[in-house]
């Protein structure tokens, strides 16, 4: 190979890394300014030193009242649940949680009936774009390339590629400004949940329903997730504490008995499912508003001091 | 070596199914050597037969025994006689269309007394194996590939820039627009009952530059890769939505495989006197079913072969009407005209293959009907957020304007590439625009390489 030739792969080398090291910079800058909901930032920043954490998808996120349980137990709590995630999106968070320096030493597992074993038919999902802001995080980083087959090692050395699952981020924040917050979906408040007020648009009057699923479509990746979860917490000497929450139609049938069954008293369970007949309590037939979060935060905080 | 790293890459996805390919080899190879030693055709017909049974025996058994004996039950059915369909419950092994069609012409080559067999095994399995085409073609000539596994490697830099040109250009096509595409799509077809016509329109013109970056971006790449090696491969496609008519089309697009049914089968059918026209749908209902087992491809190869028939018959009346309304004084505004008709015919059609299931293609072709009405309104006004589902196809805003860009800059790109080569777009620019343009692809390709596994399209075939 000729000196010239040399020269210009080493010309071109450079100029490479030079717009790399820029452009991953600029859009990891970027795209963490755009987000709204912050709260696994918190964590994997170690800014989250609670005794009480939440963990669940949307049912958790608008139905539990963190601030109630602090009030009530006097232990200071905060909510982690994401909307429309599944159980292996929770434990992703629970491995995140036992990463971070401070442990809880509690944590709340809200059970979706049937969805949090149910392996179609619900609209839950792992939700991995809640995690790319933070790619930062090693973890973090790990999870997000083996979720999407990106190579880890080339993620250390290329800062764009590291980042490329936030170029869209950055330009949104570039023409939109910062998220603003949805109501039903990521308005968080400083305890991490999101309460609804009233009922849904067009589910004023709510009936109490029959069961409205069936339970008949185990997955056993969501299985093993829950197994995981129970042993993980075992492990980590934090207190688990699986809840129903209420619901406002029948549970669905035999879903109670396989989460026992599964669980084998290795963790706390309690099932709240049928605990409120009165629809005030319900912002839809699967989520509780707000004065149904207060409430059934009480019932969980008694269960906590009781334990 | 290059037989040892073939044979590896074709095991790190299924070891046993590498079984099938050396099985193929062995025979073919048993079959070359024993026509090779024998004069006559009439001689040589029980072991061209063996090789080609061999060879359909074993696509027949991976890819269509499910589809015949659904067939044949189906038939059953419908003539009142009971039979019992059996079901082979296996996974089709990757490009097994490809490389039997390969070993088929190396073998009904040397029956024709058109090459001389290879005597050395090794360099005979490289050629069923070696690992750039393996799993989606180019599907070689032994004329053309075999012979230069007989020269000794040696480094060329020219070359190997040429073939890294060549690897970046079909990875931009497929990770920056290909890979891009696909959940669009996906948005569209995964969902038949809740698509509207415009939707599956949109989806369709989207499905087919698609699947052109897909395929020809993995052409582009094993091309790339086997030119570094020293090694040229055929080119698979010619620029083919450039097209003039769609008959062009078809001669521009997957080159090897219609140049295969055009030695194969279409000249010794057109010997045998059968009138062309016939020939021409003959051929695309097998390109259909090579493509899939399923109706719904041997349909989609049907309405090609059609509109090709219709394409070479109205050839001439089509450039007297351009002379009637003079466009042919507008050349560069006739060619626009025949780019969009030809990419519009070979898209409108891809809504079989892409139909899941016959009872699926019927579901769209309905729905390809429905929605036309208040399209606009639905758009403009982003009534109940239509606009993401109808026209952004499940995108967000950003990232639908950003697929679009990038499209547009890949078209300009290929525009000027059509005009003389991908070798020379690059080499008779200044320095500091190659170099602009390398850095743009490559950046383009780490951006956007972050979406989930999208395997490429024709490894399925």
């Amino acid at each position: 190979m000729s000196k010239k030739i040399i020269y210009k792969l080493i010309a071109f080398t450079l100029i490479i890394i030079l717009i790399d090291q820029g452009l991953g910079h600029f859009i990891a800058h970027y795209a963490g300014k755009y987000k709204f909901d912050k709260r696994i930032g918190l964590l994997v920043d170690n800014k989250l030193d609670k005794d009480i954490m939440i963990l669940g998808s949307s049912r958790a996120l608008n139905g539990i009242d963190p601030e109630t349980i602090q009030k009530q137990t006097s232990l200071s709590c905060y909510n982690l649940a994401i909307n429309g995630s599944n159980i292996e999106f929770h434990e992703t968070m629970l491995d995140l949680i036992i990463n971070s320096k401070n442990h809880p030493k509690i944590i709340v597992y809200n059970i979706d009936d049937p969805a949090t074993l149910s392996g179609s038919g619900h609209e839950v999902v792992y939700r991995k774009e809640e995690l790319f802001p933070y790619v930062y995080n090693e973890k973090v980083n790990e999870i997000v390339a083996n979720r999407l087959d990106k190579s880890v090692w080339a993620t250390k050395i290329s800062p764009t590629y590291h980042n490329n699952i936030n170029f869209i981020n950055a330009i949104k924040y570039l023409t939109r400004g910062a998220e603003i917050p949805s109501y039903e979906i990521n308005n968080v408040n400083e305890f991490g949940a999101n309460l609804m007020d009233g009922h849904q648009k067009g589910k004023e009057n709510l009936i109490y329903q029959k069961p409205l699923f069936k339970f008949n479509n185990e997955s056993a990746i969501y299985t093993k997730s829950l197994l995981n979860i129970v042993s993980k917490c075992r492990k980590h000497n934090i207190k688990l504490i699986m809840v129903f929450p209420p619901i406002f139609y029948a549970p669905t049938p035999k879903f109670e008995d396989r989460i026992v069954e599964l669980t084998k008293n290795e963790c706390l369970v309690i099932n709240y499912s049928e605990e409120f007949k009165e629809n005030r309590f319900f912002y839809n037939h699967g989520h509780l508003n707000r004065q149904g979060a207060i409430a059934f935060s009480k019932l969980i905080s008694q269960q906590i001091i009781k334990n | 070596m290059l037989l040892g790293a073939s044979y590896y890459f074709y095991m790190v996805w299924k070891p046993i199914y590498i079984l099938l390919i050396i099985i193929s080899t062995l025979i073919d190879y048993y079959c070359g050597i024993k026509m090779g030693r024998l004069e006559t055709k009439s001689q040589r017909k029980p072991y061209i037969i063996i090789s080609i049974v061999s060879n359909l025996l074993i696509l027949g058994a991976f890819k269509y025994f499910n589809f015949f004996s659904t067939a044949a039950n189906d038939i059953a059915q419908l003539l009142d006689i009971s039979y019992a369909a059996s079901y082979l419950n296996v996974l089709l092994p990757m490009g097994i269309s490809f490389y039997t069609f390969q070993t088929m012409s190396y073998s009904i080559d040397i029956y024709k007394g058109s090459i001389k067999p290879e005597q050395h095994l090794g360099k005979f399995a490289l050629y069923v194996t070696f690992f750039p085409q393996l799993v989606a073609g180019p599907i070689e000539r032994a004329k053309n590939l075999l012979s230069q596994f007989h020269f000794e490697y040696k480094y060329d830099h020219d070359r190997t820039v040429s073939g890294l040109r060549l690897i970046l250009w079909g990875l931009f096509k497929k990770i920056v627009i290909a890979d891009q595409l696909s959940s669009m799509v996906s948005h569209v077809f995964d969902n038949p009952a809740g698509a509207n016509g415009f939707s599956i329109y949109f989806g369709s013109l989207l499905f087919a530059q698609q699947i052109y970056c897909d395929f020809s971006g993995y052409s582009d790449i094993a091309q790339g890769s086997a030119r570094i090696m020293g090694i040229r491969l055929m080119d698979n496609f010619v620029f083919p939505f450039y097209a003039t008519s769609f008959n062009n089309f078809w001669s521009r697009w997957h080159t090897s495989l219609m140049q295969w049914f055009r030695d194969y089968i279409m000249f010794p059918l057109i010997r045998k006197r059968w009138k062309w026209p016939i020939v021409f749908v003959f051929v695309f209902l097998i390109s259909g079913l090579w493509h899939g087992a399923g109706w719904t491809f041997i349909i989609w190869g049907g309405i090609n072969g059609l509109m090709v028939v219709y394409s070479k018959a109205t050839e001439k009346f089509r450039n007297r009407l351009a002379i009637k309304v003079g466009l042919d004084k507008v050349p560069r505004i006739r060619h626009g005209l025949q780019i969009i008709t030809v990419f519009n015919i070979f898209a409108l059609p891809c809504v079989f293959f892409l139909a899941k299931s016959f009872e699926d293609s019927k579901i769209l072709i309905k729905n390809y009907f429905v929605g036309w009405g208040d399209v606009i309104e639905k758009i403009t006004l982003n009534v109940d957020g239509a606009r993401q589902d109808i026209l952004y196809l499940g995108k967000e805003f950003e990232s639908f304007v950003l697929i679009i860009v990038l499209m547009v800059i890949f078209e300009i790109i290929q525009w000027s590439m059509s005009k003389d080569s991908i070798d020379n777009f690059f080499i008779k620019k200044a320095r500091w625009k190659t170099w602009s343009i390398y850095i743009f692809l490559t950046f383009a390709i780490v951006i956007m390489s972050f979406i989930e596994k999208t395997p490429f399209i024709y490894f399925q075939f």
